[in-house]
């Protein structure tokens, strides 16, 4: 048998049968993919119904569909008795999921369906917040993000050690603060050169780790840390300059430039086995 | 225009339950600027016909194959008595009337839980043969099931 991909929440704000009419079956053989979906809107509407709203009026808005997830597990015919459980997950600000367990005739599964449902407003045709009243209804269904996405898309989720706390971001304070007091001492003719360019790579380069522990993208938090690679070279290269062109009196070590380098490379580790970052400590 | 009530038959040969769904209604504003909702006209012809099916499949029959013939529909007329509701129960009554030679008709009626009538339905229908594409005469088996 097939296998189930969409997690079903535990737990069930509603249910209702519907019994399965001969002119649900397609060409006599059983009731089709899309038909199964009459059925799912048909236990949608009770729901809200059942919740004392109409779909098109939630505190004054309505909501739309996003996309939709259905697991087929089994067949439905003729005078089955189709039982429906609806759940709720995954409340955020705009969205939140809606899960439709079909079964028929003690608990044969059916079908799993998740919807992700947006709140609309149609006087501006626009998506927008869950109201707060609706929200409040469902506290079990904030905060649960393990239900987040079908197995199958699923990534491993970690929590990163949190960001105040993280060495190389003291480091790369350090290091900013640094170059500052280095370029007070650069000449005065390169005020418009070396000293700008010092000054902003060194800043640059914590704006961008900042960005790459941050980002909810994967794909940023990877640029983000090419940036902040190549401009840490870059700032090396200039320190070599002006050493080379004798602004350089007293030795300075910079060590802070060397630590810096040295954490990157458990800093790159960490972004990339964490895909998905849960942010609520940052 | 005159129109024949339906009516209620001696003997009913088979009760079921149907539930009307979100679909089977519609809902709009009316001119007095309520909102009505209702199980549409047209959708309880479907209701009727879902009766029927299972009238068929109670005893063994299907459209396709029904005591080893065929039917055809020659008429439907209904009459509505009270309106129904999504996600409603109804108890649907059907009787085998009118035993001709090649026809006899389906009297339908759908009943609220709490015994309103709320429509009667009327089936005609003639036994047909689709292969010589003519009507035929009521198989015995039937005839004797419901006369």
């Amino acid at each position: 048998m097939s296998k189930e991909y969409i997690t079903f929440p535990e737990k069930i704000e509603f249910s209702t049968e519907i019994p399965i009419r001969k002119i649900d079956l397609s060409m006599d053989l059983h009731v089709s993919f899309a038909s199964i979906l009459d059925l799912v809107f048909e236990a949608h509407l009770q729901f809200f119904e059942f919740l004392g709203y109409s779909v098109t009026n939630i505190h004054g808005k309505s909501i739309i569909f996003a996309n939709l997830n259905i697991d087929y597990l089994g067949e439905l015919f003729f005078k089955d008795l189709v039982k429906i459980d609806v759940a709720l997950a995954n409340m955020h600000e705009k969205y939140f999921d809606l899960y439709f367990r079909v079964q028929k005739n003690q608990n044969i599964p059916v079908a799993i369906v998740k919807i992700r449902v947006l709140f609309f407003d149609y006087s501006v045709r626009k998506v927008v917040a869950i109201p707060i009243e609706f929200k409040n209804k469902f506290p079990f269904a904030c905060f649960q993000p393990n239900l987040e996405t079908t197995k199958s898309l699923d990534y491993p989720t970690k929590t990163k050690t949190k960001w105040k706390q993280m060495q190389i971001r003291q480091s790369v304070q350090a290091l900013v603060k640094e170059i500052y007091e280095y370029t007070e001492n650069l000449p005065p003719h390169e005020e418009k050169n070396l000293f700008l360019k010092l000054r902003k790579l060194a800043v640059f380069i914590l704006t961008q780790l900042t960005q790459s522990y941050s980002n909810k993208i994967y794909v940023e938090r990877m640029k983000s840390l090419l940036r902040l690679e190549a401009s840490l070279l870059e700032l090396e290269e200039l320190l070599e300059l002006s050493e080379s062109l004798g602004y350089l009196h007293t030795k300075i070590d910079f060590h802070n430039l060397k630590e810096t380098k040295q954490l990157l490379g458990e800093f790159r580790n960490s972004c990339l086995s964490v895909k998905k970052v849960i942010l609520s400590d940052t | 225009m005159s129109y024949l009530e339906i009516a209620k038959p001696n003997k009913i040969h088979f009760t079921t339950e149907l539930k009307t769904r979100y679909s089977d209604s519609r809902s709009a504003f009316v001119s007095s600027g309520i909102v009505v909702s209702h199980v549409t006209y047209e959708n309880i012809a479907l209701l009727v016909n879902e009766a029927f099916d299972l009238f068929l499949e109670y005893f063994s029959y299907s459209k396709a194959n029904i005591a080893g013939s065929n039917i055809i529909v020659s008429a439907l007329e209904l009459s509505y008595h009270a309106e129904l509701q999504a996600n409603q129960k109804i108890i649907a009554e059907i009787s085998v009337t009118d035993m001709g030679t090649k026809s006899f008709s389906l009297i339908v009626f759908l009943n609220k839980e709490d015994g309103t009538i709320a429509a009667k339905g009327r089936i005609s229908l003639i036994f047909y043969n689709y292969k010589l594409k003519k009507t035929e005469p009521i198989p015995e088996e039937f005839r004797r099931k419901f006369e």
